[in-house]
């Protein structure tokens, strides 16, 4: 229960392409990401899974039944969207409820299921007020509660965290993650911040432009990008990559390495570069270098490694997580 | 004096522009609301005195606001008929009639359809000109 | 943008406005005087303001001329009538404009908005001619369409700007939560926009009820409103002020409290949504 298939689905909007023939599959029970920049298109997506926009070309399936023309009351997911969409003129009690009354449960039934979602979710204090009285945090646990108590296939998050702030964003990243432990079911999230891909999903799905870049578990996105946009994507911060002489030396156009992959000293090492900008945060070193016939790299030293504005450095890419490019981006073996 | 005699057209005219007046009132009244304080304060600044600063800066602003207000009361008060039906009834004579009252008086009381029907077309031609050039006003309102 | 900055100019442009109040209320506090007094006294020059014998003969004398009471009952049943079914047909309208928009959307809206421009005089002959040949002549149903009809551009219109304030992220939810749209509207967007078909339901209420073209012209004895009821008590001769200005205060009094009460959905009504 809870397997979906994407067969070359494809969205338009008018005469725009917006997705592109996407293939996908979600195993049942897995916690699957989709995280790219801004209009890539996987708000797109999920919106296409959960049936609230029409699929443009491509087959829909949920565990194995063809679900592409399906409204989305009958293909048994259920949303978390990012404003939380909680029923304003209804109490939270009411809010949890109103699936299981559109389903025509009765009430004894309708009862005990959101009692036991607001114990989950530690809302059992709450279930008489209205959403306007309540807090970010308890509005999310709301909306959850909601999708929960429909016992869904799959549950599909649209960036629930971006409403908060950061102390509290951290929290809710537990608790769902936690969630998913408890329920099992298959979780879908789309987000932009890859630090929330790398911690929470089993299964990451890069997208760019309407297209798959790259699907992966968090740790073979890391060491094996397959192209230039998953590589600078993934990593925080961002791979350098570097063009010129440097890399023709290496035989291709671009090569990459992560800022954690390069070794400081101020004595010996490969290239030589002077330090622009130098970020000491006690538990790492950021050095922000320019380094000749390379640009500017970025480079991360563990503990502290003092250097200042305008000291000469020397950098050495590991040269086991070195990481090669051709013409058109993708790497090379 | 009795002005629905002597000035029945007059009458008219004071009666329907006191019913329009509101209206006129609260689409200016927006109007003025959106005007920038600041503006004003710094033409003030400047030297200018209070019809200076009427003319230079409130009246341009109120441009639009005025030109609505006249193109809508202009196509309702095209068709003004109950006041002179309540009030003159068309008289003295033909001397309060308008198209409006001109075509009911056809249609209605003399049976003239074919007449009354003429009327109704020039009095939907009439409208429509002005309303063409409120359509484009308002139309640009919606793209806010 | 207030800029009466000093006490004494606050105080003449408040004493200024009340002015103009005072004068454009004028019409109706006369007509409210003239009603209680007698037709003598009405026609007297110079005018009687405020000292003068009070009576109510004319209010009596009116009710025994004229059924009031059948009167009242067309008003109300042809306002509320077609206000009523104009909303049935323009919530489905508005909700398609307000949430699922095509690029013909803003071009069917200003034609909307376009027919209320056309004169009523324009279509009287055919009306009239239609509604006589199917016997809709001098009915309570004729008028209530008929009032319908030219009322609905202003009902879709504004509720598709109280639909558009709804995030139309909860009505999604709602249908992720397996509500189908008649579902959807009524549990979801019917409560969330409450105050604004409220305020549309009274100001098109007030609007059908004082409509005086259609009113006056489809109407005779059986389905005639307040209108024809002012319009049978005038007369050119003027002979008949006082008891004239009874029958106009019986008329307007339903519609000047209901109006004092929804001030504000008036004038937003009246200014298509944009004084708010």
């Amino acid at each position: 229960m809870g397997s979906i298939t994407l067969e070359k689905v494809a969205k338009k909007f008018g005469d725009v392409d917006v997705i592109h023939g996407v293939d996908l599959e979600v195993k049942e029970g897995e916690f699957v990401v989709f995280v790219g920049p801004s209009g890539c298109g996987k708000s797109t997506l999920l919106r296409l899974i959960a049936g609230l926009e029409d699929i443009s070309g491509g087959t829909l399936r949920i565990d194995g039944k063809d679900a592409t023309g399906l409204p989305p009351a009958k293909r048994g997911l259920a949303m978390v969207f990012q404003s939380y969409a909680l029923y304003p003129h209804m109490s939270v009690y009411k809010n949890i409820a109103f699936p299981l009354k559109m389903a025509g449960m009765d009430k004894a039934a309708i009862d005990a299921k959101v009692r036991a979602a607001a114990k989950v979710l530690n809302l059992t204090d709450y279930l008489d007020r209205r959403p306007g009285q309540l807090s970010g945090g308890q509005r999310q646990r709301v909306a959850i509660g909601r999708a929960i108590v429909r016992e869904p296939a799959a549950f599909l998050f649209d960036e629930p965290l971006s409403n908060l702030d950061a102390a509290l964003r951290v929290n809710m990243r537990l608790e769902i993650s936690e969630l998913h432990n408890t329920l099992k079911t298959t979780m879908i999230y789309v987000t932009h911040d890859q630090v929330e891909a790398m911690t929470m999903a089993d299964k990451i799905v890069v997208l760019s432009a309407g297209r798959i870049e790259q699907v992966g578990s968090p740790l073979e996105l890391y060491n094996h990008p397959r192209n230039l946009f998953v590589a600078g994507f993934i990593g925080s911060p961002k791979m350098n990559l570097i063009e010129g002489p440097l890399a023709a030396a290496k035989d291709a156009k671009t090569i990459g390495v992560r800022p954690e992959h390069i070794h400081l000293s101020r004595t010996e090492g490969d290239w030589t570069g002077t330090v622009r900008v130098a970020e000491h945060l006690g538990s790492d070193t950021f050095l922000h270098v320019q380094v000749e016939g390379a640009g500017q790299i970025t480079a991360r030293a563990p503990g502290e490694f003092t250097v200042r504005h305008g000291d000469a450095v020397r950098l050495t890419p590991d040269p086991a997580h070195l990481y090669r490019f051709d013409a058109d981006g993708n790497a090379i073996q | 004096m009795d002005w629905l005699a002597q000035h029945p057209l007059l009458s008219i005219i004071i009666i329907v522009s006191w019913q329009w007046l509101p209206f006129a009132t609260l689409i200016l009244l927006t109007a003025i609301q959106s005007l920038d304080s600041e503006q004003m304060e710094a033409a003030e600044m400047d030297g200018a005195g209070p019809f200076a600063i009427f003319l230079a800066i409130t009246l341009p602003h109120l441009s639009r606001a005025l030109t609505v207000v006249v193109l809508i009361q202009t196509i309702f008060l095209l068709s003004v008929f109950a006041e002179i039906l309540v009030t003159t009834n068309g008289g003295p004579g033909v001397a309060s009639t308008n198209i409006a009252f001109l075509v009911y008086a056809q249609a209605l009381l003399q049976f003239d359809v074919g007449t009354a029907s003429a009327g109704g077309v020039v009095a939907v031609i009439l409208a429509n000109i002005v309303a063409i050039f409120l359509i484009r006003i308002v139309g640009k309102n919606l793209d806010r | 943008m207030a800029r009466a900055t000093t006490t004494r100019h606050r105080v003449v442009v408040t004493a200024a406005a009340w002015t103009v109040g005072f004068l454009l209320f004028f019409p109706i506090l006369w007509t409210f005087l003239t009603s209680f007094k007698s037709e003598a006294t009405a026609v007297q020059i110079p005018p009687a303001f405020l000292f003068f014998d009070w009576t109510w003969e004319n209010y009596v004398e009116v009710n025994v001329r004229s059924d009031y009471f059948r009167f009242a009952m067309n008003s109300v049943v042809i306002a509320v009538g077609s206000v009523l079914l104009g909303l049935l047909i323009a919530i489905p309208a508005a909700w398609s404009m307000a949430f699922a928009p095509t690029k013909h959307t803003k071009d069917i809206l200003m034609w909307m908005l376009s027919t209320k421009m056309l004169p009523p005089v324009g279509v009287l002959v055919p009306l009239y001619l239609l509604f006589r040949d199917w016997g809709l002549l001098d009915t309570r149903t004729g008028l209530v369409v008929v009032m319908m009809l030219i009322n609905l551009p202003i009902i879709v219109w504004m509720l598709y700007t109280y639909f558009k304030e709804i995030p139309g992220e909860i009505l999604e939810a709602s249908r992720m939560d397996g509500a189908t749209l008649g579902k959807e509207i009524v549990f979801v967007l019917a409560p969330m926009a409450a105050p604004g078909i409220a305020s549309t339901l009274l100001l098109n209420v007030i609007l059908a009820w004082n409509e005086a073209f259609w009113t006056l012209n489809l109407t005779a004895a059986k389905a005639a409103p307040l209108t024809a009821f002012i319009a049978s008590y005038s007369s050119p001769e003027g002979l008949f002020w006082a008891k004239l200005s009874a029958a106009s205060m019986m008329a307007i009094a339903p519609i000047l409290v209901l109006g004092w009460f929804s001030q504000k959905q008036l004038v937003r009504g009246l200014t298509f949504g944009a004084v708010k």
